[in-house]
């Protein structure tokens, strides 16, 4: 203890990275009222969106935005894991490969070359999560991400805790708004078998929870698709599960065709 | 070269999305680079349908995610032959005003403020600068709650849709969001004021300013695109208007008009509409003595901070009218049917469009967008070459805070500028 009673700690170095995205994470993450005070917490020594971005040095905790869109980018991406104690992925992009995994299901190729006829010089590599190339310590879901979720897990990790994200279905937040269920209203929702976080915007906005946070471990994926395929055809149910989280287990099944 | 700038992290600092910039001070030779990685959206849009497309572009950002969704829809309008109701464009409007205020205030503030204060970013500057600080905060948190009360969600929006929203906000709703609007207009006259204080380079170079123009208002929802150089085009055609060139050094391509570059964003639309803007925003300008039509690209920032006095005092309008006349719940009726749509909305940035070809089931056949950093990306490169003379004699560190500070205000979104239609 110093002179003045309180704990001296030393506040953990942070960096903030963003390969190929849209910035809505780090967007809502800075929408959050915590935003400043959470960074008074920490040294930042990378954040390019918002201050200086070049890797330097060693992290304590670096937080990942986006999923890596070129060999160069996962490059980038080896080099944060090797230079960071803990590594957090943030926002579907770098947790599920997020909403350009679409394109994964096309013939890439052709789709490159519908967008930029007359470039050679872009290369792609299939849209996947960061996980795919480095080990990933904590994921902090959605898309966009809820912005007060990534303020608890620095929080978290400056105490020396764990991070927690929920593991129930987007359906108990549901219930805690008290908005009416849109399986019930005969519209296709993934709630059931999405991990909730989020607090259930979309359904409370009236649209149907699209399952941007990825697939709920251990959730039951098959009672879901004869659900659903009451309500919608079989095209369309293969396509629904083809938005963010089109690879993760549990949702790839249904978005390759087997219902 | 570029290669080891990319493995550093070595992009612009704030900026969004990944860039740099090479600036040869013997040849004079510019080159903006833009080298955030492609997504290919227009690409895998097609074979999905157009319902759910809206909600797709929204991520092409997460900054204006709002307009690629408003424009989106209005497209799929367009290609259906839909004209939403009054009341549906009322709300899109304190949509597309919120987004505004948000994106043009967390740019002023987070973005584009540092570099004038000798700052390296806005947790440096919170110390010496809290009162600034805590008008971006209010400003921000206003704007967000407009979006998130009236589109579900404020990055990403939920509720909007063809022909009508899936859920109205309530009377009350309406009611704490004016409250909150009225108390930020000091903060959005402050924030105009700011800026104006600040020394920025004597630069100018004229070039063409391009805008949406709307008879009855200051066009940012809807209306034809008009020019300072007599363009005049409905909005489904703005893109024949328009032609793109590959550059090897960047993914966005490069945007011209008559073969030159051009300007779109606040200071077009303050250029061109300027008598358009409501007494307070007029007000303002007068106060702090800025003249526009300007042609010095450092006046942008002043042009959004304009821009939210504008869109704070409009919003506070439409909600008062809303809620004299109280909200309906309407019966959004969608007759899909085979067509092309294509509209135009001027989000924070500048002129943004969207073309889809729509088949008879309701899938996108093809799809077109354009974005307004794509169509600046060659104004930004030939301001630097204009200006580079007059950097000869500075300071090597000043020279570049010059050409940085220059490309920050136009706010450039780069992730929306590799979104770009096909040849």
């Amino acid at each position: 203890m110093n002179k003045k009673g309180s704990l001296k700690k030393v506040k953990p170095v942070i960096g903030i990275f963003d390969l190929t995205d849209c910035n809505g994470c780090l967007w809502a993450f800075a929408n959050h009222p915590d935003f400043l005070n959470i960074l008074k917490m920490v040294k930042v020594k990378s954040f390019r969106l918002a201050s200086e971005g070049k890797l330097r040095g060693h992290y304590d905790i670096s937080i990942v935005e986006g999923y890596p869109g070129d060999e160069e980018e996962v490059e980038i991406l080896k080099r944060i894991r090797e230079n960071s104690d803990t590594l957090i992925a943030l926002g579907a992009c770098a947790c599920t490969g997020g909403i350009q995994t679409i394109r994964n299901f096309l013939k890439l190729d052709e789709v490159k070359n519908y967008v930029y006829p007359d470039s050679t010089s872009i290369k792609l590599v299939e849209a996947k999560p960061i996980d795919a190339y480095v080990k990933v310590d904590f994921y902090i879901p959605g898309c966009p991400v809820n912005g007060r979720e990534v303020v608890e897990a620095l929080k978290a990790l400056i105490l020396g805790k764990t991070p927690e994200i929920p593991n129930y279905a987007v359906c108990v937040e549901c219930k805690i708004r008290e908005t009416e269920c849109m399986l019930v209203k005969g519209l296709p929702c993934l709630g059931p078998v999405t991990r909730g976080g989020c607090n259930a915007p979309c359904p409370a906005a009236g649209y149907i929870c699209d399952g941007c946070r990825g697939p709920l471990k251990e959730a039951n994926f098959a009672s879901e698709a004869e659900i659903l395929k009451q309500i919608i055809k079989k095209k369309d149910l293969t396509l629904l599960f083809r938005r963010y989280a089109s690879l993760m287990e549990g949702f790839r099944g249904i978005a390759e065709g087997e219902v | 070269m570029i290669k080891s700038k990319i493995l550093e992290f070595g992009y612009l600092p704030r900026v969004e999305g990944h860039m740099s910039y090479t600036v040869n001070f013997e040849t004079g030779d510019v080159q903006v680079e833009v080298l955030e990685g492609v997504r290919l959206f227009e690409g895998f849009v097609r074979g999905r349908r157009f319902d759910e497309v809206i909600y797709f572009v929204s991520r092409i950002c997460g900054i204006c995610p709002c307009s690629h969704n408003l424009c989106s829809i209005k497209a799929v309008e367009d290609a259906f032959e839909i004209q939403p109701s009054e009341q549906t464009i009322k709300l899109r409007k304190l949509i597309s005003f919120g987004e505004i205020i948000q994106s043009h205030v967390g740019h002023l503030y987070f973005l584009a403020l540092p570099d004038f204060l000798g700052f390296k970013d806005i947790f440096s500057a919170l110390k010496k600068y809290p009162e600034e600080v805590k008008i971006a905060l209010r400003l921000r948190e206003v704007a967000n709650s407009l979006i998130d009360v009236v589109g579900g969600r404020a990055v990403h929006p939920v509720s909007t849709t063809i022909n009508g929203f899936r859920k109205l906000p309530s009377e009350t709703q309406l009611k704490v969001l004016l409250d909150k609007l009225k108390k930020v207009r000091d903060d959005a006259v402050k924030t105009v004021e700011l800026f104006a204080k600040l020394s920025i380079p004597d630069f100018e170079r004229n070039t063409e300013y391009a805008a949406l123009k709307n008879e009855a208002e200051y066009g940012l929802y809807d209306g034809y695109v008009a020019s300072s150089e007599g363009l005049k085009v409905e909005a489904r055609n703005y893109k024949d208007t328009v032609v793109e060139v590959v550059k090897p050094y960047s993914t966005a391509k490069f945007s011209f008009r008559n073969g030159k570059p051009f300007c779109v964003g606040a200071l077009a639309r303050l250029n061109i509409n300027k008598g358009q803007l409501n007494d307070e925003a007029k007000k303002v300008i007068d106060n702090v003595g800025v003249k526009f039509p300007s042609y010095n690209p450092y006046h942008y920032n002043i042009a959004q901070a304009v821009e939210v006095v504008h869109c704070v005092e409009e919003s506070i309008k439409i909600i008062e009218d809303l809620l004299s006349i109280g909200l309906r719940d309407e019966q959004a009726d969608v007759k899909v049917k085979a067509g092309v749509g294509a509209s135009v909305v001027e989000a924070p940035r500048g002129i943004l469009y969207h073309k889809y070809s729509i088949d008879e089931d309701g899938f996108i056949r093809e799809a077109d967008i354009l974005t307004p950093t794509a169509q600046n990306v060659a104004n930004i490169e030939e301001d630097i070459r204009v200006m580079l003379p007059t950097l000869l004699n500075l300071p090597r560190k000043q020279a570049i805070a010059r050409i940085e500070s220059l490309i920050r205000a136009y706010d450039p979104c780069i992730s929306c500028s590799v979104h770009l239609f096909e040849d």
